[in-house]
């Protein structure tokens, strides 16, 4: 304990030191605060960059660094998951913990939601215990007046002793003087009762904070007072700032259209039927608009644009390259621009409204129970829907599930079963093609693959400690547009600036195996398999490969192997399910390596691969 | 201090040690010089007391270890059990002040009798920890799981879907769950609505929505029959509260 106060005295020093000069090395800034209060919209405004934002809990699970310049000074900002309190149990939590333990910022700009003051006072009152200097951010100002709720930020600010800025981050008012502010960072005021006995400080344990900072077991800690009379100390200090600062109006209600809409989403009948419609538009925008249309008419464009550079380059060398079959432009280019790009813009369109209104964490409810049968909890709902947009993505969030065997079955079905944007964009492309039985057919057998898989692995794999299901659903909210067109588009821009060079990559390589004749080796290595085994052209072996690069060039190759009809239906049938239970792509492989460790992660691919081909030559024989 | 009491405070003072798997006599003379109810004058260990103890068949000592006999285990089971029942009683249901209520429950512990101390765990709905979290021995009526028409608080998952109810107590299972509910408000006091009870429980706090599985809200206790107090009267306050603890402990002395 002692050692603990120590440094903190040394940091208050070293952190004066810095005040009085103010900086001559980049200063350190950390937005922190509790989950789904606007830390990266936050970030983003600052740094006019993007970290993924949504209108759900933890959707940071990473701490992002940028370099930029505030008011002539360097400044170094790190946007963090969302914290509920020091005391912690999940990893990306943890990795906020080891920000402000092992390299802890010059200042904090605490993040706090406005229309629910309280919780993210229970946090300033154990930040403050650090002693670090803070800046109090009110984030979703609009919405909380928009309700009726009004506040003293002045009050505020004398209670807390650190500036209090009042900012929406969703429009960008206030942004200029929280950036202003960040130089008048004050150390909090030490947790004290207002009301009657003002000068006694709360009954808990002053160094509490620090104590559970340095990793102390919880029954060696210097405090005597447990941890729960703090936190309910904490509490009752919030309450009571918050009903000195906060004077509450008329509460406007909500829009009946959005309560009632919330209300369907956790019903349980509701639900299912808002979840098959949210599910149907999806699939009329891809394939209708998408697919059909805007492919349509890509291609369109794209058709004279090839046969003028064939024209131009001939049958030779030069015209392989660029327009034959492992051409750079034909196979690489325009099938990221041609296909992928917008049937990917059609599915994250609904997909980014969806996740401004705040739809998915409903979805825990209504598959709470579901993924019990798999040894998870409702939990898992988030990581499992951000799959269906980008694995990668998908598999970085399950560090926020709590225990080692959930996060490996969560990225053993992300794996399994759930295709990404991209992929699961060109996938029913292809389907729209299928008979409706064979559709249904292909989506149930993956089902029925992922829960039985779910299942074994749950009662296998031992359990330590159970994790319980507890969620906030916050409010539906209307979407605002700009910010779902500026989603829409950053993750578009995302795909051109990392697809496209990996397409062109993948097309470069399969044309130079191709040359040499490996390709040709390759293709006679997997015969065995592919041929005889799946019952497939010797080239569905080219996908194969491929999807390891990036899944939905995999996709394409097959979509275009589907539109020069050398498939039937059942080998259509085939090949589109073991692409979809395929592993994901190597990014993913190397997530899964960071966020599981290399022997599960490889576990994960190989088990991921038997089963896709398994369940392949399955259909295969029966059919 | 009756000498009585004393015995009292040493068998707790040992519950606890043997709670946190330690039996050597070093640990208890710790513990018992941090523990909150000796109000004795002189308030430091008296390795007197153990012989004292020892002589009624209470403890056994040999080699500096301490270890409670069958009839001393059950001694001490019954004096842990008044106090977390009636650190219950005060802090949450009553909302007494923690150092009030920390206070009144060390001299509850000596007093209560034994239908009492059943009557209070009926009427608390067999509460199963204390507010710091600790287990609450197990009495007769939590074993035959009595329920009786003074039961006041019900577990939530019992109140009709659509009602209003306070929430009395929370027989939390872990710091991080306890963490989470106070993180969304629901604290003993906190009105909350229950919305649904399947597929998950959600709660609604005001405008949010919580969502949480069966067996966490079980432990969620809310009182049977609360009503809202017409607008206009105003809660109790601190002192009016401090009268009713006085009445209490007069009532129960």
């Amino acid at each position: 304990m002692a050692a603990v106060t120590e440094q903190a005295r040394f940091r208050r020093a070293s952190r004066e030191a810095l005040a009085g000069k103010l900086a001559g090395s980049a200063a350190r800034v950390a937005i922190i605060g509790v989950p789904n209060c606007g830390k990266s919209l936050i970030f983003n405004r600052l740094t006019g960059r993007f970290s993924t934002t949504a209108n759900y809990p933890y959707t940071t699970v990473e701490v992002e660094e940028a370099q930029l310049v505030i008011n002539g000074q360097a400044v170094a900002l790190f946007d963090t998951p969302g914290i509920t309190g020091l005391e912690l149990e999940s990893e990306d939590e943890a990795m906020t913990r080891d920000l402000l333990r092992d390299r802890p910022p010059d200042v904090i700009i605490q993040c706090a939601d406005a229309g629910n003051l309280v919780r993210s006072l229970i946090l300033t009152a154990q930040l403050a215990e650090l002693e670090i200097p803070t800046v109090l951010c009110l984030n979703m100002l609009d919405e909380a007046t928009g309700r009726g709720l009004f506040f003293d930020y002045h009050a505020l600010s004398e209670h807390l002793g650190v500036p209090v800025v009042p900012v929406c981050a969703l429009d960008g008012r206030g942004i200029k003087e929280l950036a202003k502010k960040i130089q008048h960072a004050r150390v909090p005021r030490p947790v004290r009762r207002t009301g009657l006995d003002a000068r006694a400080p709360v009954t808990g344990c002053a160094g509490c904070s620090a104590a559970i900072l340095a990793d102390e077991p919880k029954d060696q800690r210097a405090c005597r007072a447990s941890w729960r009379t703090a936190l309910k100390s904490h509490h009752l200090w919030a309450q009571e700032i918050a009903d000195l600062v906060v004077k509450q109006g008329g509460l406007e209600p909500r829009h009946p259209f959005w309560t009632g809409l919330a209300n369907a989403a956790v019903h349980p009948i509701g639900a299912w039927a808002l979840l098959l419609l949210t599910l149907a538009i999806i699939y009329l925008m891809v394939v209708e608009v998408g697919a059909k249309f805007l492919c349509g008419q890509t291609n369109r464009a794209i058709a004279p644009l090839v046969a003028l550079v064939s024209s131009w380059a001939g049958h030779g060398f030069v015209g392989d390259v660029l327009v034959g079959p492992f051409g750079l432009l034909t196979l690489g280019l325009f099938n990221a621009i041609g296909t992928v790009l917008p049937i990917l813009a059609t599915f994250y369109l609904p997909f980014c409204v969806l996740e401004e209104i705040g739809y998915f964490p409903r979805l825990t409810v209504q598959f709470d129970r579901l993924l019990r049968v798999v040894g998870l909890n409702g939990k898992a709902v988030l990581p499992m829907t951000l799959g269906f947009g980008c694995s990668s993505v998908a598999c970085m969030s399950i560090r926020r599930l709590e225990t080692t065997k959930e996060r490996f079955i969560a990225a053993f079905l992300i794996s399994l079963g759930i295709p990404c944007a991209a992929q699961l964009g060109v996938v029913i492309a292809i389907l729209a093609v299928l008979p409706l039985p064979a559709i249904v057919g292909a989506g149930l057998a993956v089902f029925a693959l992922q829960v039985a898989a779910g299942a074994l692995l749950g009662r296998v794999i031992p359990e330590k400690q159970r994790s319980h299901f507890l969620v906030e659903l916050p409010p539906l909210r209307p979407p605002h547009w700009g910010n779902v067109l500026w989603r829409t588009y950053q993750r578009i821009a995302e795909f051109v600036t990392e697809a496209i060079p990996l397409f062109l990559a993948s097309a470069a390589t399969l044309f130079i195996l191709h040359s040499v004749g490996l390709l040709d080796r390759l293709r006679s290595l997997l015969a065995p398999v592919v041929v005889r085994g799946l019952g497939l052209p010797r080239d569905y072996a080219d996908v194969l490969l491929v999807t390891l690069a990036r899944r939905e060039m995999g996709a394409v190759m097959l979509k275009d192997m589907a539109d020069s009809h050398r498939l039937n239906v059942q080998q259509l049938f085939i090949a589109l399910l073991v692409i979809v239970l395929f592993v994901p792509c190597m990014t993913t492989g190397m997530i899964l390596g960071r966020v599981l460790g290399w022997f599960r992660a490889a576990l994960v691919f190989s088990a991921v691969t038997a089963i896709a081909i398994g369940a392949g030559a399955v259909v295969h024989l029966l059919w | 201090m009756e000498k009585h009491d004393q015995h009292d405070e040493y068998l707790e003072a040992l519950y606890h040690v043997r709670e946190r798997d330690h039996s050597d006599l070093k640990s208890l003379v710790e513990h018992y010089n941090d523990l909150h109810c000796k109000d004795g004058s002189n308030g430091g260990f008296d390795p007197g007391m153990l012989q004292d103890l020892e002589e009624h068949n209470l403890v056994v000592v040999s080699n500096e270890v301490v270890q409670l006999t069958d009839e001393g285990l059950k001694k001490a089971e019954r004096i842990v059990r008044r106090h977390r029942l009636a650190e219950r009683l005060l802090a949450d249901v009553l909302h007494m002040d923690h150092a009030e209520s920390e206070e009144a429950a060390c001299e509850f512990e000596h007093i209560l009798a034994e239908e009492i101390t059943d009557s209070i765990c009926v009427l608390l709905g067999h509460p199963r920890t204390c507010p710091h979290g600790s287990p609450i021995p197990p009495g007769a009526c939590c074993r035959v799981g009595a329920t009786q028409n003074i039961t006041a608080v019900i577990p939530l998952t019992e109140v009709a879907i659509g009602s209003t109810v306070r929430v009395a107590y929370i027989n939390s299972l872990s710091d991080a769950q306890q963490h989470h509910l106070t993180h969304f408000d629901v604290v003993p006091g906190s009105a909350i609505r229950l919305h649904q009870l399947s597929p998950a429980v959600v709660i609604a706090r005001e405008e949010r929505m919580v969502a949480m599985e069966k067996a966490l809200a079980q432990n969620i206790y809310v009182w049977r029959n609360w009503r809202e107090a017409p607008a206009g009267k105003p809660e109790p306050t601190e002192r009016q509260r401090r009268g009713l603890w006085k009445r209490m402990a007069a009532f129960f002395r």
